[in-house]
């Protein structure tokens, strides 16, 4: 087996000790840092992300898989800068105006930065004040908003609107989810894309950023 | 309504008259629209009652404890945010920050029978977070299990507390699900949650054979409903979107006999049309009747739902509470 292989299946079981020491050993063995993260790392998260959306695994699998991929790019981090090689992309994530519960968000960041996307989070409670401040500091080209109540997804609306009236709309894909959520509601509001689970929410911002 | 002559018959298989329904005003509700709420409530006593009456002209009277906007921290020391009035508060800081603390938890000294929506589970999030419970069920060690022991201790202490008092009708909540189902799975709530049920209601059912339980969960549970049925509850409160009708079908009338008080879908209701919201009870109730009973009908009414699709909803079960099949 090779070694990103190995390191793939380390990430898959959460042994972040495991991971970082095969990780070590790679960058001696020449290999690249980027091929670390593809091959070894984001593959492995990726292959968790289809696992959990097959309800094979689910949440704890998930949280310790990401832990051990960030231990393992912490390591890569300054290989990374010296390759030269950049994120996937950048994206605004936050819970909308109003609400308070950010579960669904983080997971969906979890396997977002999986899949290599920069995530910049908001938290919760954002208003479209925040969210287009934060678009026109970073550059991101998704932005993901999050709501778990009737009450708060409409917000998910008024954000759009915002993006619309700092002209930004045509520069950002917008992704909306959370329970109360459907692709009914996403169609009215204007959103780019609705998904369900965190691991289509990572599928569908990747997506975006190589079209 | 709720705990009536029906109610218990729907959830002891005695053959109720019609399919009891429980409507609740969330206090959001009062505070944003009292005048046209009121009006409505005036005309399904049915649902309310004749003495159903609110005082809506001050938001203090009407929502209190964690339904007030502000900070508040509760018995265990898990600290409560709302930024909306009325609607309910969610934990934003944990008194554990690093799984090891878990050893040195002190159980609360109230010992009032207080087991507030979120007692056993959601109380082991509330306490570390999410995240790092997560991780405690996954590493399986002993910080998942202490922390397990330490909310289990407290529960049955509280249970105790207040055994002289159970009546007819025991009522808990605790939310098990998310969207897609258990976020630990079923196999590892099995084992660290499902004892924990068993125990605190087998406490109940010991000194209190004709109580009955009822429990309320939101989230994607259908895999665990015969063990909560197992773990002695009578009746579950599932939700119908997270569920979806045909899994609730397939388990609590194929495979199983669970009785359940379905909480009709909140989530179209703010946006569904007149003939939607009829569609969709009348749905619900030709799929899930039994002439002996195990059905019953559980709305919201929350601010967000427009006054004209809230008269729709009590119309709908007014209409459909009285469906013999």
């Amino acid at each position: 087996m090779s070694i990103t292989a190995q390191i793939n299946e380390m990430l898959q079981k959460g042994k972040a000790k495991d991971v970082k020491a095969l990780v070590n050993q790679a960058l001696e063995e020449g290999i690249t840092a980027k091929e670390i993260l593809n091959d070894g790392l984001i593959s492995g998260m990726v292959e968790i992300g289809d696992k959990f959306k097959e309800n094979k695994v689910y949440v704890p699998e998930v949280l310790i898989a990401a832990r051990a991929m960030n231990q393992g790019v912490a390591i890569l981090k300054p290989y990374l800068t010296k390759e030269g090689v950049e994120p996937v992309g950048k994206a605004v994530i936050c819970t909308v105006k109003g609400d308070l519960h950010d579960i669904g968000k983080n997971l969906v960041k979890m396997m977002m930065e999986g899949v290599g996307i920069e995530c910049i989070d908001l938290g919760v409670d954002a208003d479209g004040d925040k969210i287009v401040a934060a678009v026109k500091e970073s550059g991101a080209k998704v932005v993901c908003l999050s709501a778990l109540l009737t009450t708060t997804m409409v917000n998910q609306g008024e954000i759009i609107e915002a993006l619309k009236a700092a002209g930004l709309r045509d520069k950002v894909k917008v992704m909306v989810g959370g329970a109360p959520v459907t692709q009914k509601f996403a169609d009215e509001i204007g959103a780019d894309a609705y998904t369900s689970d965190a691991a289509s929410a990572a599928e569908v911002a990747l997506s975006f950023f190589k079209n | 309504m709720f705990g009536d002559v029906d109610f218990k018959k729907a959830m002891r298989l005695e053959y109720p008259e019609v399919i009891p329904t429980t409507v609740a005003v969330l206090p959001a509700m009062w505070i944003h629209h009292g005048k046209e709420i009121e009006y409505l409530v005036k005309q399904y006593p049915q649902f309310f009652g004749e003495n159903y009456k609110v005082d809506y002209s001050d938001p203090k009277l009407i929502a209190s404890g964690t339904y007030r906007v502000g900070r508040h921290v509760d018995e265990w020391g898990c600290v409560w945010d709302n930024v909306d009035e009325g609607m309910e508060a969610i934990v934003t800081e944990h008194p554990i920050s690093d799984p090891e603390q878990v050893f040195d938890l002190q159980i609360p000294q109230n010992r009032d029978g207080r087991l507030p929506h979120g007692f056993m589970y959601l109380r082991l999030l509330d306490l570390v977070g999410f995240e790092n419970a997560m991780v405690m069920f996954a590493e399986e060690g002993p910080e998942i299990e202490t922390l397990v022991s330490k909310v289990l201790e407290y529960n049955k202490i509280q249970i105790e507390s207040i055994m002289d008092r159970f009546s007819e009708m025991a009522v808990f909540g605790d939310d098990q699900g998310i969207q897609t189902g258990l976020a630990i799975g079923a196999d590892r709530w099995r084992k660290y949650l499902k004892p924990c049920y068993k125990e605190m209601y087998g406490m109940i059912k010991k000194v209190h054979p004709n109580t009955l339980i009822y429990m309320h969960t939101d989230g994607c549970i259908h895999e665990i409903m015969p063990d909560l049925q197992e773990c002695g509850v009578d009746m579950i409160n599932p939700q119908f979107r997270a569920n979806g009708l045909d899994n609730l079908v397939r388990v609590c009338r194929k495979e199983h006999l669970i009785p359940i008080n379905l909480d009709l879908d909140r989530q179209m209701f703010p946006f569904g049309t007149r003939s939607e919201i009829f569609d969709h009870v009348g749905e619900c109730v030709e799929a899930l009747y039994l002439p002996q009973g195990g059905l019953s009908l559980n709305v919201e009414l929350n601010y967000e739902i427009p006054m004209e699709n809230c008269a729709a909803i009590l119309e709908a079960l007014e209409k459909f509470r009285h469906y013999k099949g």
